[in-house]
């Protein structure tokens, strides 16, 4: 891979092992995985259940370490970092969404969405200004000071976009973001990350849905913690 | 950031209000009965030291043994201050204190007239000049520099100027004394502070007193107060001050003897109220440091018990906000931010449960006040140091009780939580069941204590003490009656409903006592010395008291040659020594000497403390006008005091009619340890409650946590009780662990109290196992109200919500 290639892409995981123990049996989460993600890209990942999605999400998202192998995120090695460290670079770089919208339930729409700002240390003027863009573009601006469980789902998986690109993240992890959708509300929240992609954004998203996967680029199917196909979606 | 965290504890805590009210309500009720406590022991622990010179103020104690008797005393030589004055550059100042206890040549009861009527008053005392600026007294009116150089002078308080004149400038005015002493006032002071471990409102002139003028050693009877200069060597005075006392003690070479030893020390002023205990005629009754102890233990432990509370319901809920937890570690929160977060949540709860809290002490503090016999107010002065310490009392506290909450949350993986693969909140929870453990091992530790005083306050209520405390009615102040008390007695003894009436001011409750030593044999020999209560009374004071005479005989007044004898009692013959004691001599070294022949032995009877041996009493028949005593026997005891007072009123119509049952005289020699078993009484239920709130809490949310597991279990056919007993088992087993723990530290530890009693009961197995089955009990009470209603609910509805 020549230099110009490496820096297209944004994430490179190699011969990763993931394993989870309990008192008497060891299961193997990933199995010596290795795939990549280039910026820009929209990648899904699919595959049955205990297969390694959603482990292979956490490691992503730096909310979990591998226990062997390479990470290597925007060029830099992230596997062993400290959970500090992890922390500053996803706050940064990582927006999530996910199936069961994960709102803060004493946070108004407004303060949910405002929540990553406070922790990048945005200050209080440009928060109001960022916050009231992004909860424009996804069409809730109205319900600004309502709370979470006084919304639909879709409004509710909105505001959990609108959470995930406040910050202009480079990577969008998706676990299963249309799940607790009806059809209608899932398209929409599609159409809204394949917008997100086109303006620029990596998204990386789990799913089950064969439909939701025909908006990504690329499908990575996973079985037993590995890699076993690669469809290109034309 | 801060304004965040604020926001989102408020509304999570709002969302939660029954799990919010628990930590609040216990933490607030702990914190209050912390505060009183706290508010106590300070007060305890400030006792004189309003006086500017305390550090350097001193009295000077007697440690004495002879003939086999130890003590240590108060009251130390009449002529030891002016001797030595002059001779050890390390005094700076002194003066002598007599009180009424001291007072050998002068009545040692003090009437004052007020108009006609002659009020008794106890809080007199003599002194001299130096007194005033020896100890922060600010007199407001008069002389302070010559107030007391005459004598016949007086100083009084305020309260007690405005009491007789209505004013408070009342130098130059008169107190007639006795009817016969015309003190003229030559100063007014500001009332004593509470805090003082004296506490008079009369001062006269020393140089009044007879016994001022005695110049030969012997007199004992004066409290010695120095005032040294900074840096004093006190171990070279007290050597050198014990040299001079030995030197002119009644026996020097029987001091030197054997084990016998006389010595003087210094005793701090300000260790005088809580480290005096050992000491005889102390100025008053002083406080006990060991209690000062014991609560402060129990106000530790009892917001021990509130922060395990708040530790407990924090984590134990702690599935519900796993996923607030999960999505901020997500969006980049570091777990020191989430710690940070928890922590101001626990502070800001913990203040709020302050202001409550000091709400609450402010409302107790006057029952209190009632139950602890003290005037605690809180003003400016304890607000200045209050306030800071409250203020760090919250932080500490806040982050006590939300340290471990904070780190058990925030290490939660968030993908688990946000995925609902965590099975957070109550099973495994080790430490958890540890504190619930901690909790309830105090709480039964607090329950046997709580029984044994009760059982012990109980047992001396209702010991036989040696003489009949009951129905016995008591009119004090007939001194001022002189013989003619002997005629009020005789015309009670006609009223019906009137069994007996005798004419003595020493009885077996009262507080009027007066040791003496006795000599077997002539001449004197100190180490023979017994010292005795030494009482006079007329004839009928046995049968009137119910006393038991174990030999000999009572007293006669057809018997001529009975104005020289004493009745004994069988604690007196064994210092004697002799198998027969009657008819045989005693000698006493008063006024001159006095010879006694012993006509009768009595029974042992308690006429102090239950918590010391009864000791010599001797009873002489000789006249003493200080109270009439009565048996009385009848159905209408209202009818018959009316009788009685209008009695009093035509043989003496300017005195107040002052009366007592001697039973609940008795009661008041207990006041003090009852008053201790009350407050502890009190914070024991306070323990138990918090506790229990703790308990509630943690039911509520077991019972939350398996909502599902009791939905399946009740489709499959489990009843009602079979779901109670399954939930309430969890926890029964913890408090069977806590009492297995508490109850044989609890029984040792209660031994030990109970052995400061000479007369005391043992711990039954049946105390041991009313507390064990009561802390069962209130656990099942407190968890079964969950359980039942987690119990009782539909199946359907758990299952549904999956």
């Amino acid at each position: 891979m020549s230099k110009n290639e490496e820096g297209s892409v944004m994430i490179k995981i190699t011969d990763m092992e993931k394993f989870y123990r309990t008192e008497e049996v060891e299961t193997i989460a990933l199995n010596k995985l290795s795939i990549h993600v280039k910026t820009g890209e929209f990648v899904a990942i699919m595959g049955p259940s205990g297969c390694g999605k959603s482990t292979l999400l956490n490691i992503l998202g730096m909310l979990d370490d591998p226990d062997e192998g390479s990470y290597i995120f925007n060029g830099i090695e992230v596997a062993h970092f400290t959970e500090r460290k992890r922390a500053d670079l996803r706050k940064h770089n990582i927006g999530f969404v996910f199936q069961s919208f994960n709102l803060i339930d004493e946070l108004t729409v407004f303060e949910n969405v405002e929540l990553p700002l406070i922790y990048t240390g945005v200050p209080s003027s440009e928060r109001v200004k960022r916050v009231e863009e992004v909860l424009d573009k996804m069409q809730i601006m109205h319900r600004r000071n309502h709370y979470p469980q006084q919304l639909s789902g879709g409004q509710q998986q909105r505001v959990a976009i609108a959470r995930a690109v406040v910050n202009k993240p480079k990577l969008i992890l998706a676990d299963e973001p249309t799940g607790n959708l009806d059809s209608t509300n899932g398209n929409d929240v599609m159409e809204l990350l394949t917008d997100l992609n086109e303006q620029g954004t990596t998204i990386v998203m789990v799913t089950h849905s064969e439909h939701d996967a025909r908006y990504s680029h690329r499908i990575i199917r996973l079985l037993d913690g590995q890699a076993v196909v690669e469809n290109i979606m034309i | 950031m801060i304004r965040n965290y604020i926001k989102t504890a408020y509304r999570s805590l709002l969302k939660n209000r029954g799990f919010t009210m628990l930590n609040v309500l216990g933490l607030s009720v702990g914190l209050a009965t912390c505060l009183l406590i706290v508010l106590y022991v300070v007060d305890e622990l400030s006792y004189d030291r309003y006086n500017v010179n305390a550090g350097r103020i001193y009295r000077l104690t007697v440690h004495a043994k002879l003939n086999g008797n130890a003590g240590v005393y108060a009251t130390s030589e009449g002529p030891l201050l002016p001797f030595i004055d002059g001779k050890f550059p390390d005094i700076e100042k002194s003066a002598r204190v007599v009180d009424a206890g001291g007072l050998f040549y002068s009545p040692s009861k003090f009437y004052f007239k007020k108009g006609a009527e002659s009020i008794l008053e106890r809080s007199v005392v003599y002194t001299e000049t130096s007194f005033f600026s020896m100890f922060t007294l600010p007199m407001i009116k008069g002389n302070a520099t010559t107030a007391l150089d005459e004598p016949f002078s007086a100083v009084i308080t305020e309260s007690a100027a405005k009491k007789y004149f209505n004013k408070v400038d009342v130098v130059g005015e008169t107190l007639v004394m006795n009817d016969t002493s015309n003190y003229k006032i030559t100063g007014v002071i500001k009332d004593v502070p509470q805090q003082s471990h004296f506490n008079y409102d009369f001062f006269l002139s020393f140089n009044t007193l007879p016994e001022s003028k005695v110049k030969g050693w012997g007199y004992m009877g004066v409290h010695n107060y120095i005032m040294l200069r900074p840096n004093a060597n006190i171990a070279r005075l007290e050597k050198q001050i014990s040299a001079i006392e030995l030197e002119h003690s009644f026996n020097p070479s029987a001091f030197k003897t054997g084990d016998n030893y006389v010595f003087m020390k210094l005793k701090p002023l300000r260790d005088i109220h809580l480290h005096d205990e050992e000491t005889q005629y102390s100025l008053s009754k002083n406080g006990n440091i060991q209690y000062v102890y014991i609560f402060s233990v129990i106000a530790i432990v009892i917001l021990l018990i509130a922060c395990i509370n708040f530790m407990n319901l924090s984590t134990a809920r702690s599935s519900n906000r796993a996923k607030e937890v999960g999505v901020r570690k997500v969006l980049g929160s570091a777990r020191g931010n989430l710690i940070w977060q928890f922590l101001t949540e626990s502070t800001l709860v913990t203040f709020a449960s302050t202001i409550i809290a000091i709400v609450l002490a402010w409302l107790l503090l006057p029952f209190f006040n009632q139950v602890a016999d003290k005037q605690i107010t809180v003003n400016i002065d304890s607000i200045t140091w209050l306030a800071p310490s409250l203020l760090v009392a919250v932080i500490v506290i806040g982050f006590l009780a939300g340290s471990y909450p904070a780190l058990f949350l925030s290490g939660f993986k968030p993908i688990d939580v946000l995925k609902s693969k965590l099975s957070i909140g109550f099973k495994g929870g080790f430490l958890r069941s540890f504190l619930v453990v901690f909790q309830f091992s105090i709480s039964v530790f607090l329950i046997v204590g709580t029984l044994v005083i009760y059982n012990q306050l109980n047992y001396i209520r209702n010991k036989d003490l040696g003489f009949n405390r009951s129905q016995v009615l008591t009119i004090k102040n007939t001194s001022a009656l002189g013989k003619n008390a002997k005629v009020f007695a005789q015309e009670l003894k006609q009223l019906p409903g009137v069994v007996n009436a005798t004419v003595s001011g020493y009885t077996p409750t009262g507080d009027e006592r007066l040791k003496t030593g006795l000599f077997p044999g002539k001449p004197f020999d100190i180490k023979q010395d017994i010292l005795s209560e030494f009482w006079p009374v007329d004839e009928n004071y046995i049968s009137t008291m119910g006393i038991k005479l174990v030999s000999g005989r009572n007293f006669s007044k057809d018997m001529a040659t009975d104005t020289g004898a004493i009745i004994v009692n069988e604690a007196f013959v064994k210092k004697f020594g002799q198998r027969d004691p009657l008819n045989k001599m005693v000698y006493r070294f008063s006024v001159g000497e006095q010879d006694f022949h012993i006509i009768g032995v009595m029974k042992d009877f308690n006429f102090e403390s239950l918590k010391g041996n009864i000791t010599p009493v001797v009873l002489s028949y000789t006249p003493d006008y200080g109270a009439v005593s009565a048996r009385i026997h009848t159905s209408n005891l209202p009818a018959l005091m009316l009788q009685i007072e209008n009695r009093w009123k035509v043989v003496s119509p300017n005195q107040q009619f002052t009366y007592a049952f001697m039973d609940e005289e008795f009661d008041a020699t207990y006041r003090s340890e009852q008053r201790v078993g009350t407050l502890f009484i009190a914070f024991t239920s306070l323990a138990i409650t918090i506790a229990c709130l703790g308990l509630l809490g943690l039911a509520a949310y077991a019972a939350e946590r398996r909502y599902k597991e009791i939905g399946i279990r009740k489709v499959l056919g489990a009843n009602v009780s079979t779901i109670v007993k399954m939930l309430s088992m969890d926890f029964i087993k913890l408090v069977l662990l806590s009492i297995l723990i508490a109850t044989p530290l609890a029984w040792w530890v209660m031994h030990k109290w109970l052995e400061g009693f000479a007369y005391r009961t043992s711990i039954q197995w049946y105390l041991i196992a009313l507390a064990g089955g009561g802390a069962v009990m209130i656990a099942f009470v407190t968890i079964s109200f969950q359980s039942i209603k987690a119990a009782l609910s539909n199946p359907i509805e758990s299952l549904r919500s999956e």
